[in-house]
């Protein structure tokens, strides 16, 4: 199982449409995907886990990966949060 | 919602077709206004299900067909939308909530989406909490598409009460098909046309129900009393017994009139009158071999038109077979009666002013002369009356009187021994009625419609259930403008009908009885007793009764005057019909 830590940079934060682009890049992957903040565990691929997480500019969230492709999943869904899911 | 102690609630509505039901109720699924949890039954949990994975399959069809000529960030949207509805644990959660918690679909998505929504709305930023509305507008538009594929879905399950909020023409027929005992509607008023076709079928029924169908639990056991308008649900044990004798009641009145259903419907002092039926579907005659052979005052053609039978040979077809089944009995058939709350193509502000009846058919001459010729081939054995909705202007009938002919001409040396049938108009507007002595020269025969009579004269939407307490046929405007054309149509010599409900009303039969018209036309389970309630009155008495009723200050003051009368004549009747 490998774990990243990554800030939300973008303005409006996780709502729909990047909560779409993280579960839609997440599925590329066979490994589990969860998606953590203040306590709360959601799957990385269900969009509306990801908006359950409620995370806005500046939360912080634990990705973690565990299967084949962990390592590329990570690393993957970690560069889309640090690049404000292309918005702002 | 939570497990309460079953309560006794009594419903009231309108009173639609009298008769006494104890059974199961069927609920169909009523639309979500407002956060409500709906129960549904064990057996109801597969077909649940199944309306929500179809609801989803086809929203996002939807979605997916809208989302090419959007914008990038218009699509994005879309797209997330989309990855909602295929959301595993979305699907996940509104199963589980169907299965274990036994909610209707409606209520699974709506509590699933509304969670998520409100903890958004809780605890996101300004822009998290604007985008919570947008789930909830996900969740209206599965729940509109899961309520719009209602209607196509629907097992109607038999011996059921059914409980709607309204239900199509189509859907009030297959319930009925399906063997449901009894309805209930909160929406739908007196004469609209459901209330028409359940009447035609005896099933009894009440309209207008003040409920919300969310707190009416599927499958719990409830009364329905069509004749006083009421429902009651989860009834208590004494209750119950109650109504188990009324209906007992109820069944040796109707088994008495089924004992007497040969005898003719000669008055008091020997005066006979003609009983006719009004049908609205081939196949209804079938249902209506057990009331012995009766003629139909009313054939309504709308079906042949909705159904898509309107070529020359279907309609023949079906007109002859009946004409030939009911010979020598007369046979009226009514020309398409399109517009008004028949939708046909006009989008109109007001379409029961509009384009109906015979204005669509005077712009539509090809459906017109075909229909014309059906009727003129049909008419093989001479019993066929062929008769117009909506007449407002002379005009109209010179105008259909000259197509009918000119058909007829055309056809005469081609098809020997065709024969023109009787021609004749409904009246059911106030102008008609008040020149009925200019139309009746050029008729056979006049069909007085009282349900648009009534509308058109009181100004009232008969199918507007808040309406319904100024809808009376028997308020005295409407009793004067018959008695003019009945008295019109004995000086010419024009026969004179009456096809409306105000025939099948014991409290209007008494009125029409002393008018002297010729014909009355029912509903088909009005038959027997407007024969036998005929049966028990005389013309004579009853001119006094007309002339109270036509001085009368208001429709209640002439239906006491009925009352009366009847509570003397047939107290029966007055007991299973109150007003």
């Amino acid at each position: 199982m490998i774990e990243k830590k990554v800030k939300i940079v973008n303005t409006l934060g996780l709502h729909a449409r990047p909560a779409s682009l993280f579960a839609k890049t997440a599925e590329k992957f066979i490994s589990d995907i969860t998606v953590e903040k203040d306590g709360m565990e959601v799957d990385g691929k269900s969009i509306l886990g990801l908006m359950m997480l409620v995370a806005d500019k500046n939360s912080t969230l634990t990705i973690r990966a565990s299967g084949p492709d962990e390592k590329e999943a990570v690393e993957a869904l970690a560069k889309l949060v640090e690049e404000g899911f292309g918005e702002d | 919602m939570e497990k309460t102690e079953k309560r006794e609630v009594l419903l009231k509505g309108i009173p639609i077709m009298p008769g006494i039901c104890i059974g199961q109720a069927q609920v169909l699924n009523p639309s979500i206004k407002t956060p409500v949890t709906r129960k549904i039954s064990e057996s109801q949990v597969a077909i649940e299900e199944k309306r929500f994975l179809k609801a989803i399959e086809k929203l996002k069809k939807e979605l997916q067909e809208i989302r090419g000529d959007l914008d990038e960030r218009l699509s994005d949207l879309i797209n997330s939308q989309i990855m909602i509805l295929e959301d595993p644990h979305f699907r996940e959660g509104v199963s589980q909530r169907i299965k274990q918690r036994m909610e209707s679909a409606e209520s699974a998505v709506y509590r699933i989406l509304n969670d998520i929504s409100r903890e958004l709305g809780e605890k996101g930023s300004g822009y998290m909490q604007e985008r919570s509305q947008e789930l909830l507008q996900l969740a209206r538009e599965l729940i509109t598409t899961m309520q719009r594929e209602r209607n196509h879905e629907t097992t109607f399950r038999k011996d059921s009460i059914l409980f709607a909020e309204d239900l199509s023409i189509q859907d009030t027929i297959k319930a009925v098909k399906s063997g449901v005992r009894a309805i209930a509607l909160t929406g739908g008023g007196k004469t609209s046309h459901h209330a028409i076709i359940l009447r035609n079928f005896g099933i009894p029924a009440v309209f207008g129900m003040r409920a919300d169908l969310n707190e009416i639990e599927d499958g719990t056991t409830v009364i329905l009393d069509g004749a006083k308008g009421i429902v009651i649900i989860n009834p208590k044990k004494a209750t119950l017994e109650r109504y188990q004798a009324e209906r007992a009641r109820y069944e040796e009145f109707t088994k008495e009139l089924f004992e007497h259903k040969e005898e003719r419907p000669i008055t008091v002092d020997g005066r006979e009158f003609t009983v006719l039926i009004n049908i609205d579907f081939p196949e209804e005659l079938g249902i209506l071999k057990g009331l012995g052979r009766h003629g139909i005052g009313l054939f309504r053609t709308e079906i042949l038109y909705f159904t898509g039978k309107v070529d020359l040979e279907s309609q023949r077809k079906i007109y002859e077979k009946i004409a030939e089944e009911i010979y020598p009995c007369p046979f009226v058939i009514r020309a398409f009666d399109l517009g008004g709350d028949k939708v046909f193509q006009f989008k109109e502000k007001n379409p029961f002013l509009g384009v109906r009846g015979i204005r669509v058919l005077l712009r539509n001459k090809k459906l017109f002369s075909e229909q014309i010729k059906a009727v003129i081939l049909a008419n093989k054995k001479g019993n066929i009356k062929f008769m117009i909705p909506m007449v407002s202007v002379v005009e109209e009938v010179l105008e259909t009187k000259e197509l009918l002919h000119q058909v007829f001409g055309e056809m005469k040396d081609s098809e020997p021994g065709v024969q023109l049938p009787d021609f004749g108009i409904m009246i059911e507007t106030p102008s008609s009625a008040l020149i009925a002595d200019r139309i009746a020269p050029h008729v056979d025969f006049f069909s007085i419609g009282t349900n648009d009579l009534t509308q058109y004269t009181l100004a009232v939407d008969r199918r507007n259930p808040e309406m319904s307490y100024l809808f009376d046929h028997l308020h005295p405007s409407v009793l004067k403008l018959i008695k003019d054309i009945v008295e019109v149509s004995h000086k010419h010599n024009v026969w004179v009908g009456v096809c409306g409900e105000l025939a099948a009303d014991p409290y209007g039969v008494p009125f029409l009885v002393g008018m002297e018209v010729d014909e009355l036309s029912v509903p088909p389970a009005s038959l027997l007793e407007t024969k036998e309630l005929i049966r028990k009155i005389s013309v004579e008495e009853l001119e006094e009764l007309v002339r109270k009723g036509l001085e009368a200050q208001t429709a209640r003051e002439v239906r006491e005057l009925a009352a009366d009368y009847l509570r003397e004549h047939y107290p029966e009747v007055t007991l299973f019909y109150p007003f």
